[in-house]
């Protein structure tokens, strides 16, 4: 009665597979940028904004945190559907909107979830540079936006990458989390094609065979980055 | 060459107003599961298939509009039909009362009972009626879907027996066959799938299938599409529509199809 491991290579699953996971790739790198971009505003807001803008970061970075990821995504799922389809019957875009909605709840969500953890390791980045350098820097007559881009900056993503690395994979995971909401991603389609299969453990091994190749392929673009940001920098460890 | 220009903004206005409305007057969409064979799955192209698909099609295409299939996980298909993702839920969803109270449901079109799997060798699987099965399950585990009216039925009618709620079908049985469950309580149809895949040498299924009617308020009325309560006229189309669907034979010849036996609620219509 059991379906062999060829049928359901056969039978197009793989593919399906396959697509999931490239839609999980491509939320997971929109949510990054997102998320990153919250991240280093964020910090810099923490690091020398004013009290009231600290303080409305912190409370962003506290309930993001402390709320469930799933939560976080059902309320963004269902607060915004209503709207979202009033605001798509009023341009009349409604075809559109239907598909790519959860989509763009998705990358919002693994975006605000992931920047409430980048927050602090940006915030941790920017600690660890030396402020005698920036004294140096601004004593050099370097202006105040020459001083972020040529000494600040390149450091920052250095001591940043340990952290980023947590994020970006703990960010892979979360989409798992919007498969609820009906985006077909990776997740989804590995449920889906259980159920149309009935061979749950073959689908959900290939699916987790998939997350860890694209877990493993990322560790190595991090090891490379961290090679190739750290030329002129001192070893984290030494 | 203003006027040319006018002229040809009011054309593409009016050419692109004319599309669009077109598009969206004819497009129903059907929210579903996607993952409860055979009433609702996905095939591996990403295509709704199953009776639930079968049905919408048909529906559609009596309402002369264009079906597009939404595929979500069970427990939000209602939310979402109240926040209008979709039109209708089509999706092997039972009419109760406790779901009537948030939505409106079309007439069930189809109707199905539930019954326990069991262990082969179980003195339950002959008992003569319910009181007897609960009786003897007190104490015991058994799986049930989460969100179902099966489980809504076991809390009510037999607080003795301890639930355990899995998202989906598959999930419940593997734990079933790996002896982690007493045994399960589901619709008819997923449960003989599941013995005929797993062989029968493990599993039975108890001979007394418990009814929709034995408790209308927990396990339903039937199977029914769920409809936006605001959508009134959408209710009278749909149901009109599957009463001719149940008198012509579609929902019977789909039903044969999927299930192979006929679920067709000859009661629904007048």
């Amino acid at each position: 009665m059991n379906m062999s491991l060829v049928d359901i290579l056969q039978s197009g699953w793989i593919g399906m597979l396959l697509r999931g996971a490239g839609m999980t790739v491509f939320i997971s790198l929109c949510g990054i940028v997102l998320g990153t971009a919250i991240g280093i505003a964020g910090a810099a807001v923490k690091v020398g904004g004013n009290r009231l803008a600290r303080g409305l970061v912190g409370l962003y970075t506290l309930i993001v945190r402390s709320v469930p990821e799933l939560l976080i995504i059902y309320l963004l799922f269902f607060g915004t559907v209503q709207p979202a389809a009033d605001l798509a019957d009023y341009l009349e875009w409604d075809e559109l909107m239907s598909s790519a909605f959860p989509m763009l709840i998705g990358i919002l969500a693994i975006g605000l979830i992931s920047g409430s953890y980048g927050v602090e390791v940006f915030r941790g980045a920017f600690k660890a540079i030396d402020p005698g350098q920036i004294e140096a820097a601004r004593a050099f007559g370097m202006s105040r936006a020459q001083c972020l881009r040529r000494v600040t900056l390149p450091q920052l993503l250095w001591y940043a990458l340990p952290g980023a690395n947590n994020v970006w994979q703990n960010a892979l995971k979360d989409t798992a989390l919007i498969s609820l909401v009906g985006l077909v991603e990776l997740m989804r389609a590995a449920v889906l094609g259980a159920a149309a299969t009935r061979e749950p453990m073959a689908l959900y091994l290939m699916a987790g065979a998939l997350y860890f190749i694209i877990g493993l392929f990322s560790q190595g673009l991090f090891v490379l980055a961290e090679r190739r940001f750290g030329h002129g920098m001192r070893r984290a460890a030494a | 060459m203003t006027s040319i220009l006018r002229k040809a903004a009011l054309f593409a206005a009016i050419g692109l107003a004319g599309l669009s409305t077109a598009v969206s007057a004819a497009t129903l969409k059907i929210g579903t599961e996607g993952g409860y064979p055979p009433w609702s799955m996905v095939d591996a192209s990403g295509k709704v298939t199953g009776f639930d698909a079968d049905i919408g099609n048909a529906l559609c295409q009596r309402l002369d509009m264009k079906c597009r299939f939404v595929v979500q996980a069970f427990d939000s298909l209602i939310p979402a039909l109240q926040a209008e993702r979709f039109d209708l839920v089509i999706s092997g969803m039972s009419v109760t009362a406790e779901r009537a109270k948030v939505i409106a449901f079309s007439i069930p079109y189809a109707t199905e009972d539930s019954a326990f799997v069991l262990p082969k060798d179980s003195p339950l699987i002959d008992a003569p009626d319910q009181e007897t099965i609960f009786k003897g399950l007190e104490g015991k585990t058994i799986g049930v879907q989460g969100g179902t009216t099966q489980g809504a039925f076991l809390q009510k009618f037999a607080p003795g027996i301890t639930l355990k709620t899995y998202e989906t079908q598959d999930q419940m049985q593997m734990d079933l066959s790996s002896g982690r469950l007493d045994g399960t309580f589901s619709e008819v149809t997923p449960q003989s799938q599941f013995l005929k895949k797993a062989g029968d040498r493990q599993f039975a299924m108890a001979h007394h299938v418990i009814k929709s009617s034995a408790a209308p308020e927990v396990l339903g009325l039937g199977i029914g599409a769920g409809i936006n309560q605001r959508n009134v006229e959408l209710k009278k189309k749909v149901d009109a529509a599957l009463c001719a669907m149940i008198a012509d034979g579609t929902v019977k010849a789909s039903s044969e199809k999927w299930f192979g036996v006929d679920l067709s609620n000859y009661q629904a219509c007048p």
